[in-house]
């Protein structure tokens, strides 16, 4: 009898292997177009065997396990091409926009502006009085400028976008980053058995490949279905069953003091800028009374320079006295209070801290301190290694911070440049008289040095010692007033000869003060708001003339643009209500201003082929004409964008081949399941059979005793 | 090549395919329809900045080229002006030939001086030529008329030649005075006025509102003169006593336009040390002391910069050193700074002194480095008398290189006068100095032919010019048709052969056979 049942038990067992192999199969096929789905393999084994008298007798097969077929080693690495993929992608995406920005392949843009505003001052240099040339010069120029600001704004704009992005990113990270660590949980519960739970492995193998898209990762298996995903500079994302967040949020300043270090209290900023600020104590000392720092703006490796290549050396000082460094400006105060003295406010040298001024990500550690983890790019190009440096992340900080805001910064610089270059000139000028005349930069103190930094002046760096000359006229004839009444301003009516502006001595009020005295017969200067403004006495007309200091143009007197930025840079209201104020002439050697001169529009003209020195931190320091610049600009645009666009490309390949690799041990194949359908369905076939079988030869058995 | 191919597999690869061979065929589309390469910066980024920089060349070549056109109207204006100018100068020295012999009737001096005056009236219109109305002969008073016709006053009498004296009023033919009494002016000597050249005399009076140290002859009809009242006439014995004084109020010139002669250095106020220029220059030209200097140490050597563009760029490294006189000369482009000691000697480092010169020539670009001058000055050409700033206005008559012979209306001017008082000694005088004038005007005529064919050379080399960018831009930017469609034929078939593969693929399934 037992002979009988082990047949049956054996029969029994095939069928049932045979049934759960075509339930795999079923699985398999059903799940064919399944993204993310790993086919699975039923592995058969062998029953034990029983000794008998006969020998060692096998029981049968059993369905042993159902296998996931997946090839971990090929899944690192494809998560790895992955991160870098979709970095390049979102650059590649958000650069396409800023390209069409600067396209002017079939279309006219700022080049074209720009060539058509010096072309308009040739025509100003052949037709110097001739007002509807000046009124299309105006026109034109006010298109140039329109078109810079759009360009600005569109590019702020996308720097927005950004910042949507990164945030939905970071959503989706905390989010991913959550269920993975449910699914750990699930996991281990479902694998406690032996058995592998291959739908929720393979639900948590599609979740890692989202996370991966987003930001790069150090992927660890502990075993037993227990995961760690950390990003490669070591923020932990999950822990088995331990989720960790990251924040988008505002840059926080963090401080770390040397050992010796006394100071109690905290650096504070004020403005928006794109780079971490990194202040290290040159010269120890107390704030606000000697204390300077140097700052660098890629986390210490390079700092600041002056023009000699020496290191810039500020003053730490309260919010008083609060210095000006790049776009921000940055003063110490309490740890509580940024309107109070720190509380000990002996800085040591080698003191450092970082200011964010800035939406960065920051990772909460189980500690609870913060990590900053966004992405910085050194100066030399290099990615920090301590913070994210891949996936869509990294690719959305890279366009907002590095590509963008170079660009903006260029852009910035040229548009700076063009007002600079255009005013000094103009200011120097002369065309209709004046008898009132505002200036349109204004200083926060006017009892502070021009050049220093604590005026506030805008153009102050470019100011220099030299010498600035007015002309009086006398308003009815039309005349020089008399012989002395033109010359230099004096700044020092005591000493013999004439004293010419020192822009490290002099301070508006003394301008002012000199104005009055040399031709204090003439005209009145005051200040108003912070701005020269120049009075001309009854019966009397005025003019500039030559102004080797750049004092005209730096305080906005006589000039032919106002604001300095991108947005705001717009053509003065004195031009543009009165086109007669656009100066093509000059005071000559007799004290006329004819209305053939044109020396001051060809000067003007020559800008388009004259080289300007440029400075920016992004791109250092050039010299070539403005037109060159932007065209430059263009390029690296362009540039950039082919880069993106061709990484992207060779990434997505490889990563596309790695994913291919992948397929290849993972993925269902229509035809090998066909197969083993057929194939099973025959193993059944035979099983049964052997019940068939077995029963038969019960029967017979039976049958013998009747 | 995988060894196993999946359902999965092999449709994210048909796909993958068919887009970038369908890519690459729209990539072509774009470029047959711009006729263009580059489409996008990134398409060519360093052929984008090629292509940038080679419009930017087109638009101020095209610039230039209009400038050079306006030059040419200019000059070619200048030009037949000048002819004409000529043309006039020698039929005037046919009419003072005439006059110069004395075999003429008093009908035939009256019709000759008749002609001369329009010819002189002639002079003057085509001075004031104007090309779309800005005046070719008035420096920078573009404005305004170059000269204006006035009265002037020559005397035969050479202790008078320096007296100053003002003209008010007009008149129609030349004024001719004598005095019959000797002695200074202040005397108030009394003088006799002919207005027809001798025939008819009418005694003359002094004016009392004479202005302060003046004395004013009346000479009716609303005309007098002031003359400096030491000045000591000579009476003449009788109408043809040549040892008298004789005025002759005759016409002439005043230039009322721009002029390039000198130039200032400011301040003129303050006295520590006088700063003089000499030279030519083209614009205002800041000097800079870079060290302390005592004019006094005779021999010390400093150093100095100089910037021509208004102190944007500063040429540095320049040395000179002080002169035993105690002053020190600078050379900069286009003369020299002198500066002396005055109430002090000390120069401090940074002390800077402008030099402004008068500027009269207007100048345009025809090339980058190129610039030509469209006018003239009109008193350097065609002389007559100026008042010079300088001078307060006072008029003067022009020196042309330190002779008055070459200035043009004045020897003209004075012909007038000799010929309608019948001095034949003194119309022989002016047609000697007509030869000096129309030599002043042949050698500016052939200074305007040389700006011409200045011009002329530089349209040759910017169409040249202009020819040569294009053609570059086009080489960068411009796509190959011919190479285009072939390429695009080719992408076609393979957009083709990628679809038939792929649909003979997707077809293909084992469970049509079992």
């Amino acid at each position: 009898m037992a002979g009988i049942n082990s047949i049956l038990s054996i029969a029994q067992t095939g069928l049932r292997a045979s049934q759960v192999a075509i339930q795999v199969t079923g699985n398999n096929i059903s799940n064919v177009d399944t993204e993310g789905y790993s086919r699975q393999v039923l592995l058969l084994q062998e029953a034990i065997s029983i000794s008998t008298s006969a020998g060692q007798l096998g029981t049968g097969v059993l369905a042993d396990s159902i296998v996931r077929l997946f090839d971990k080693f090929i899944e690192l690495q494809y998560l790895d091409k992955q991160s870098t993929a979709s970095s390049y992608e979102a650059m590649y995406e958000t650069l396409q926009s800023v390209e069409s920005l600067f396209n002017e392949s079939n279309t006219s843009g700022i080049n074209s502006a720009l060539a058509t505003f010096f072309a308009d001052l040739e025509k100003l240099s052949l037709n110097p009085d001739d007002s509807a040339v000046k009124e299309v010069l105006v026109d034109d120029t006010q298109t140039l400028l329109g078109m810079i600001a759009q360009v600005d704004s569109d590019m702020e704009t996308i720097q927005n976008q950004m910042d949507d992005a990164i945030s939905d990113a970071v959503n989706s990270i905390n989010e991913l980053a959550r269920e993975i660590a449910e699914l750990n949980a699930q996991i281990n519960k479902a694998s406690a058995d032996g058995s592998s739970p291959n739908a929720l492995l393979d639900l948590r193998d599609s979740m890692v490949r989202e996370l991966a898209a987003l930001v790069d990762i150090k992927y660890i298996d502990n075993g037993n279905g227990d995961i760690t995903i950390l990003t490669q500079a070591g923020q932990t994302i999950v822990d088995g069953t331990t989720t960790f967040t990251f924040a988008f949020e505002q840059g926080k300043t963090t401080k770390q003091l040397t050992q010796t270090s006394t100071f109690v209290g905290q650096a504070y900023y004020d403005g928006v800028d794109e780079y971490e600020y990194t202040l290290q104590v040159v010269d120890a000392g107390t704030v606000g009374s000697g204390a300077t720092f140097r700052v660098s703006l890629d986390g210490g490796k390079t700092w600041l320079k002056d023009e000699n290549g020496n290191d810039i050396l500020y003053a730490a000082d309260t919010e008083t006295g609060k210095v000006k460094v790049g776009e921000l400006e940055i003063w110490f105060g309490s740890t509580t209070d940024p309107a109070a003295a720190p509380q000990n406010g002996s800085l040591s040298t080698g003191d450092l801290f970082t200011l964010v001024p800035k939406k960065g990500i920051y990772w909460y550690s189980a500690a609870g301190t913060v990590v900053n983890a966004t992405p910085q790019t050194y100066a030399n190009g290099e990615a920090n290694t301590s913070r994210i440096t891949g996936g869509a992340l990294a690719g959305y900080f890279t366009v907002r911070d590095v590509l963008v805001a170079g660009y903006r910064e260029r852009l910035q610089a040229f548009t700076e440049e063009l007002v600079w270059q255009v005013n000094r000139i103009h200011s120097q000028g002369a065309g209709a008289t004046f008898t009132y005349n505002q200036g349109t930069y204004a200083v926060s103190d006017p009892n502070m040095a021009l050049g220093s930094n604590a005026s506030d002046l805008y153009f102050a760096d470019r100011l220099q010692s030299g010498v600035s000359s007015m002309y009086f006229y006398d308003k009815a004839t039309g005349a020089l007033a008399s012989a002395a009444s033109f010359g230099y301003i004096d700044f020092d009516a005591t000493a013999s000869g004439v004293q010419g502006f020192d822009p490290s001595v002099h301070s508006l009020q003394d301008v002012a003060d000199a104005i009055n005295n040399t031709f204090g017969t003439y005209c009145t200067a005051q200040i108003i708001n912070g701005t020269l403004s120049i009075t001309a006495e009854s019966g009397y007309t005025f003019a500039y003339g030559e102004d080797s200091a750049g004092l005209y143009a730096a305080l906005g007197l006589n000039t032919y643009f106002t604001g300095s930025t991108c947005r705001d840079a717009a053509v003065n209201t004195v031009v543009s209500n009165d086109t007669d104020h656009l100066n093509s002439g000059h005071v000559n050697g007799a004290g006329e201003i004819n209305s053939g001169d044109n020396t001051t529009a060809k000067a003007l003209a020559a800008l388009s082929s004259t080289d300007v020195s440029i400075t920016t931190y992004t791109g250092g320091t050039t010299s070539q004409t403005l037109s060159q610049y932007y065209n430059t600009l263009v390029g690296v645009v362009g540039s950039d964008t082919a880069n993106a666009k061709y990484n992207y490309q060779y990434q997505t390949a490889l990563a596309e081949e790695l994913a291919a690799q992948q397929d290849a041990v993972s993925a269902v194949n229509l035809d090998e399941e066909m197969t083993n359908l057929i194939r099973f369905q025959q193993s059944y076939q035979a099983a049964a059979k052997l019940i068939t079988v077995a029963d038969e030869m019960f029967q017979t058995i039976l049958g013998m005793k009747s | 090549m995988v060894m196993r191919v999946t359902q999965r597999g092999m449709y994210s690869d048909m796909i993958n395919q068919m887009n970038s061979t369908l890519a690459q065929l729209m990539e072509s589309n774009t470029q047959s329809s711009s006729q263009k390469k580059i489409n996008k910066p990134s398409d060519d980024p360093i052929g984008t900045v090629r292509v940038l920089n080679g419009r930017d060349t087109l638009s101020s070549l095209t610039q230039y080229s209009d400038n050079i056109t306006m030059a040419e109207g200019w000059l070619s204006l200048a030009d037949s002006t000048m002819t004409s100018v000529s043309t006039v100068i020698t039929s005037i020295k046919e009419l003072a030939e005439q006059a110069a012999t004395g075999t003429l009737t008093d009908d035939n001096r009256k019709q000759i001086s008749y002609e001369l005056r329009e010819l002189f009236e002639q002079l003057i219109s085509l001075a004031n030529t104007t090309y779309t109305g800005s005046s070719l002969f008035a420096g920078q008073k573009t404005d305004s008329a170059a000269f204006t016709e006035g009265l002037w006053l020559t005397t035969n009498d050479d202790t008078l030649s320096d007296v100053s004296f003002s003209i008010t009023g007009d008149s129609d033919s030349t004024v001719l005075v004598q005095f019959s009494e000797s002695g200074a002016l202040s005397t108030q000597p009394a003088f006799r006025y002919s207005t027809d050249g001798g025939t008819t005399w009418t005694d003359g009076t002094y004016s009392a509102t004479a202005p302060t140290g003046m004395a004013r002859l009346e000479l009716g009809a609303g005309l007098y003169v002031d003359m400096d009242e030491t000045a000591v006439v000579t009476a003449s014995a009788d109408t043809n006593d040549s040892d008298g004084t004789w005025l002759w109020i005759r016409p002439t010139a005043i230039y009322q336009g721009d002029d390039a002669d000198t130039s200032e250095v400011d301040p003129i106020s303050g006295s520590g040390i006088l700063a003089a220029s000499d030279g030519t220059f083209t614009g205002n030209v800041v000097v800079r002391v870079d060290q302390d200097v005592d004019l006094a140490a005779s021999g010390a050597s400093f150093s100095y910069s100089y910037s021509t563009n208004g102190g944007l760029t500063w040429t540095q490294g320049n040395t000179s050193s002080v002169i035993a006189s105690g002053a020190a000369i600078l050379p900069v482009p286009g003369g020299l700074l002198t500066l002396t000691a005055g109430a002090s000697s000390t120069i401090a480092a940074g002390d800077q002194y402008v030099i402004r010169p008068r500027t009269a020539y207007i100048e345009v670009q025809i090339s980058s480095a190129q610039s030509i001058t469209l006018n003239g000055v009109g008193k350097d050409i065609f002389g007559g008398v100026y008042a010079d700033p300088d001078n307060g206005g006072t008029l003067e008559a022009v020196t042309i290189n330190g002779s008055l012979d070459a200035n043009l209306f004045e020897v003209v001017g004075k012909l007038v006068g000799y010929l309608e008082t019948n001095n034949q000694e003194g119309c022989q005088e002016c047609l000697d100095a007509l030869d000096t004038a129309q030599q002043t005007i042949l050698n500016y005529a052939a200074d305007v032919g040389g700006r011409e064919n200045r011009l002329a050379a530089a349209e040759t080399f910017l169409e040249n010019l202009e020819a040569t960018t294009e053609e570059q831009i086009s080489n960068d930017e411009d796509v190959d048709l011919a190479a285009l469609m072939v390429k695009m034929a080719q992408q076609e078939l393979a957009y083709q052969a990628v679809l038939k593969s792929s649909s003979t693929i997707m077809q293909l399934t084992l469970m049509d056979y079992i």
